[in-house]
C-alpha cells in the first residue's frame, strides 16, 4: 500500500509540475510560409512566428503582426481572428491552425476593394525570425 | 403492336420527365436571378455575447443583415458592422475575413462563417474584447 500511495504521490507531482510549466510557458512555434496577393501575381515566402497562451495569440512575420484571440470568446487554440499591422496597410487577420499546417488570411484595411493576401504555412525548425 | 405501345408509352413517359427537368431548371433559374435583382442579401438573428480582459461582458439579440457580391461581403447590424473578403484565395462565399467595428469596440478583425441556414461571427477589437455572434437565416432587418 506504501508503494502505491508513494508511485500515486509522485503521479500527481508530475502531473501538477507539467501543468505549472503549461501555465506559465508561451508557446512559440515557427512556419515557413508561402503568400499571395488578391490584388497582383506576386508570391513570396516568409518565416512566421506564432505565439499562443490561453486564447489569445501574437504572430509576427516580414514587415507584419497580429494580436489575436481564439474564436469562441476565447475558447479557442486552433481558430483566432485579430487585428494588425504592416510596414502598409492596416490589417485584420484570421488564423487557422491543423496539425502541422496553419493558414494565415489578412485583409488589407484601405478604400474598397480591398486587398487580400493568404499564407500557406508548414512548421519549419530552419526558418528563424527577426 | 405491343413493341409499339410500349415504345409510345416510353415516350409519354420522356416527355414527362422533359418537362419536369425543364420547370426544375426554370425555378432554380428565376430563383437565383430574383437573388441577384436583391442584391444578394440575407437577413439573420443573432445572440451576442462579448467578454473583455476586464471581465466586463455584454449579452443580447442583434438582427443583422449578410449582403455578398464576388467574394466580398459586408455585415450591418444595429450595433456592429463589418467589411469582409472572401478567404480561400479569396474566392469563397462561405468563410469571410476582415474589418469590423462595434459601439464598444472602434476597431476591430472580423470574421464570418456561413453554414447552411446559419452564420458565427466573430470580433476582436483594440482594447481585447471579444465578441461572438451566433445567427440563424429568417425575421426582418430593419433599414439602420
Amino acid at each position: 500500500m506504501k508503494k502505491a500511495f508513494v508511485i500515486s504521490l509522485l503521479l500527481v507531482c508530475v502531473f501538477l509540475t507539467g501543468n505549472v510549466e503549461m501555465a506559465l510557458a508561451q508557446e512559440c512555434t515557427t512556419y515557413l510560409c508561402t503568400g499571395k496577393w488578391s490584388c497582383g501575381d506576386e508570391q513570396w515566402t516568409d518565416c512566421v512566428e506564432i505565439c499562443i497562451d490561453k486564447g489569445y495569440a501574437e504572430i509576427e512575420g516580414y514587415c507584419w503582426g497580429c494580436d489575436l484571440g481564439g474564436r469562441s470568446l476565447f475558447s479557442s487554440n486552433k481558430n483566432f481572428v485579430g487585428i494588425g499591422g504592416s510596414c502598409g496597410p492596416d490589417l485584420r487577420c484570421s488564423v487557422e491552425l491543423r496539425g502541422r499546417s496553419m493558414t494565415v488570411d489578412l485583409y488589407e484595411v484601405g478604400s474598397p476593394p480591398s486587398c487580400m493576401e493568404q499564407l500557406r504555412c508548414v512548421k519549419s525548425n530552419e526558418c528563424v525570425t527577426d | 403492336m405491343l413493341y409499339y405501345l410500349i415504345d409510345f408509352n416510353q415516350g409519354g413517359y420522356m416527355k414527362k420527365v422533359f418537362f419536369v427537368s425543364l420547370l426544375l431548371v426554370s425555378i432554380f433559374l428565376i430563383g437565383n436571378a430574383e437573388a441577384v435583382f436583391l442584391g444578394n442579401c440575407t437577413c439573420y438573428q443573432c445572440n451576442l455575447k462579448s467578454l473583455c480582459p476586464n471581465g466586463d461582458s455584454l449579452e443580447f439579440t442583434e438582427s443583422v443583415r449578410l449582403c455578398m457580391d464576388e467574394g466580398s461581403a459586408t455585415i450591418e447590424g444595429q450595433c456592429l458592422g463589418c467589411f469582409l473578403g472572401g478567404k480561400s484565395l479569396f474566392s469563397s462565399n462561405k468563410n469571410f475575413i476582415g474589418s469590423g467595428s462595434s459601439c464598444w469596440g472602434h476597431n476591430s478583425g472580423c470574421s464570418a462563417i456561413l453554414r447552411g441556414r446559419l452564420m458565427t461571427i466573430d470580433l476582436y477589437d483594440e482594447f481585447g474584447c471579444m465578441t461572438q455572434l451566433r445567427c440563424v437565416q429568417g425575421g426582418v432587418c430593419t433599414d439602420n
